[in-house]
């Protein structure tokens, strides 16, 4: 039992009101500039006597995922997507346009291609880098708040003692008891419990470590390198996507 | 679609789901690669259970545990890669992404709220407040059988925490982004609301002691169970392990698009609780999500639970105008 259920009226987006608009040449500055960390762009050579017609042809069934629009304009496919499948092979771009220039010698496919994703990739380490901050403020703030506790504690022990206060000296914890294993464990062979004390010497040498935010910097580090595979590895398989349809592989 | 009865209900109605070990596919192919898959989770399963009973003192601590977790993972990520049990489920680089995000919220910023206000902090509170120290009934017990019943006490718990969420609905508005995963990968149970993830990481374990070491067995049997329920690979599984532990053919019915199969097999690693509540299907599931398996973009997820409660609450107040906007 396989196949995908078809997408529900409601989940493809909406027909836009005006033509669809290529990310043309007139891009700003900013774009310019930044437009490659969430920009694809690419030209692909057309097979030997392809118009432009049949190209345009062959490329329209890719963008026909449930959750994409699309529309040819003249020598050009745009297209938009919303909530595209996972397995829809251009799933990582959310609007694009594929266009049919005439280069030097021969028509080209030129192709650009827009991704959130690539963009929220990218913007990810530093998401994480902030959560870094976070989380060793709360430790040193929670390792501040243990000891001023500690201190505290220790003060009015110390109080109790020279003040002569049996009965609060007398309310203290008594020491607890050594951790001992069940008879069918110690018969079995495991390893006896470590001692209380030896408990309290890896505490207090764990405490002794600085605060860290370890988890938080692996991650910003795996999303850095899961931009750069990413946006050499997305616009690969586009690339060899559109090689596929042009060229009937 | 007429769908399979089972008990008193009919599953596969409304979408594709496979009822039956019987009819559930085996893995084919040689010798090595049959036996490979035939006996992979029991030999982790008592593997990993060999080790922590008997690591020396100095091996037997958090950091060696967290090492063998991630390594047991790259493992089965690889396995999913070349031995992917759908097609349909393959990984691609933004499923990867997008599931790592979860895995990397849950890991940071999620793990300092918890710290705050989560089942440990809570629990402190209601001991402090009673002047409860934690009760030692258990410590003295066999190590395996203490292991057991930190797992079992947790997913006891998120047995009845899950099926509150399928039932009632503000509870569900949270759950309900998790169903929208459209294919199983290692990590997908890592996807959901923020909320959801907290509320489903409830329990009351913390109110007991327990020794250090029946902790890590209790890790070694979380890992060597509990993460195949999302995963993407097809093994020969025991039956006995099918009996008594959640598999990802259990959890994918869970996930199908039929909306009794939902209503199914809710415990995270022991499907006998499902078994003994009478909630259990056994069988299996390839198409998954709501909404006909509309894949929701992590804006959506994040948001999902308070823009349906606007909606639901303007419904309510002013019917017509809801009318009106739909």
């Amino acid at each position: 039992m396989t196949g995908t259920a078809p997408l529900p009226p409601s989940a493809l987006p909406s027909r836009p009101q005006t033509q669809l608009h290529p990310p043309a040449d007139d891009a700003s500055i900013l774009q310019r500039a930044f437009g490659w960390i969430w920009r694809v762009g690419g030209t692909l050579d057309l097979p030997p006597g392809q118009s432009t017609g049949e190209a345009l042809d062959r490329l329209a069934p890719l963008l026909g995922t449930p959750g994409t629009h699309h529309e040819r304009t003249g020598d050009a496919l745009v297209f938009i997507k919303r909530d595209a499948a996972a397995q829809d092979r251009l799933a990582v771009f959310d609007s694009g346009v594929l266009r049919i220039v005439q280069d030097a010698d021969q028509p080209v496919l030129r192709f650009d291609l827009v991704s959130r994703s690539l963009l929220a990739c990218f913007v990810a380490p530093l998401l994480f880098l902030g959560f870094a901050q976070v989380m060793l403020y709360t430790e040193k703030r929670e390792r501040a708040e243990a000891a001023a506790e500690e201190k505290a504690e220790k003060a009015k022990e110390a109080k109790d003692a020279k003040t002569g206060n049996a009965k609060a000296v007398g309310t203290k914890k008594p020491a607890k008891k050594e951790l001992v294993l069940n008879p069918i464990d110690a018969a079995l062979g495991a390893p006896a419990p470590k001692t209380r004390k030896q408990m309290a010497a890896d505490k207090a040498e764990k405490d002794k470590e600085p605060p860290s935010a370890k988890p938080a910097y692996v991650f910003a580090g795996i999303f850095a390198a899961l931009y750069l595979i990413g946006r050499i590895l997305e616009a690969w398989l586009a690339k060899k996507l559109f090689r596929k349809a042009l060229f009937g592989e | 679609m007429t769908g399979v009865r089972v008990g008193k209900r009919v599953i596969g109605a409304e979408a594709p789901v496979t009822i039956g070990w019987e009819n559930v596919p085996r893995v084919e192919g040689g010798p090595f690669k049959r036996l490979f898959f035939s006996w992979f989770q029991p030999a982790v399963l008592f593997g990993l259970l060999a080790f922590w009973y008997y690591a020396p003192n100095d091996i037997a601590k958090a950091s060696v545990a967290f090492g063998i977790g991630l390594g047991f993972r790259i493992l089965l990520f690889a396995l999913e890669w070349f031995f992917p049990r759908h097609d349909s489920w393959q990984m691609t680089w933004k499923e990867v992404a997008v599931d790592l995000f979860y895995v990397g919220l849950g890991a940071t910023i999620l793990g300092v709220v918890d710290g705050f206000i989560g089942d440990e902090a809570m629990l402190g509170v209601v001991q402090d407040a009673f002047d409860w120290d934690k009760f030692a009934w258990f410590i003295a017990l066999p190590l395996l059988l203490q292991a057991f019943l930190i797992t079992f006490i947790f997913d006891f718990g998120q047995y009845w925490m899950h099926r509150a969420m399928h039932h009632w609905h503000p509870l569900w508005l949270t759950h309900s982004v998790h169903h929208y995963i459209t294919q199983f990968n290692l990590n997908k149970g890592a996807v959901g609301n923020p909320i959801e993830l907290f509320l489903i990481g409830l329990g009351i374990g913390g109110l007991f002691d327990f020794l250090p070491r029946a902790f890590l067995l209790a890790g070694a049997l979380r890992l060597a169970i509990g993460v195949y329920m999302h995963l993407n690979v097809r093994f020969n599984t025991p039956m006995w392990w099918r009996f008594l532990f959640n598999t990802t053919e259990h959890h994918s019915v869970h996930h199908s698009q039929d909306f009794e199969a939902t209503r199914s097999n809710y415990a995270g690693m022991y499907i006998f609780i499902d078994r003994i509540f009478g909630t259990c299907v056994d069988g299996e599931a390839e198409v998954l999500g709501l909404e006909g398996g509309r894949r929701m973009s992590i804006r959506e997820q994040m948001l999902h639970p308070f823009t349906e409660t606007w909606k639901s609450l303007r419904k309510r107040l002013n019917p017509s105008v809801a009318v009106a906007a739909e």
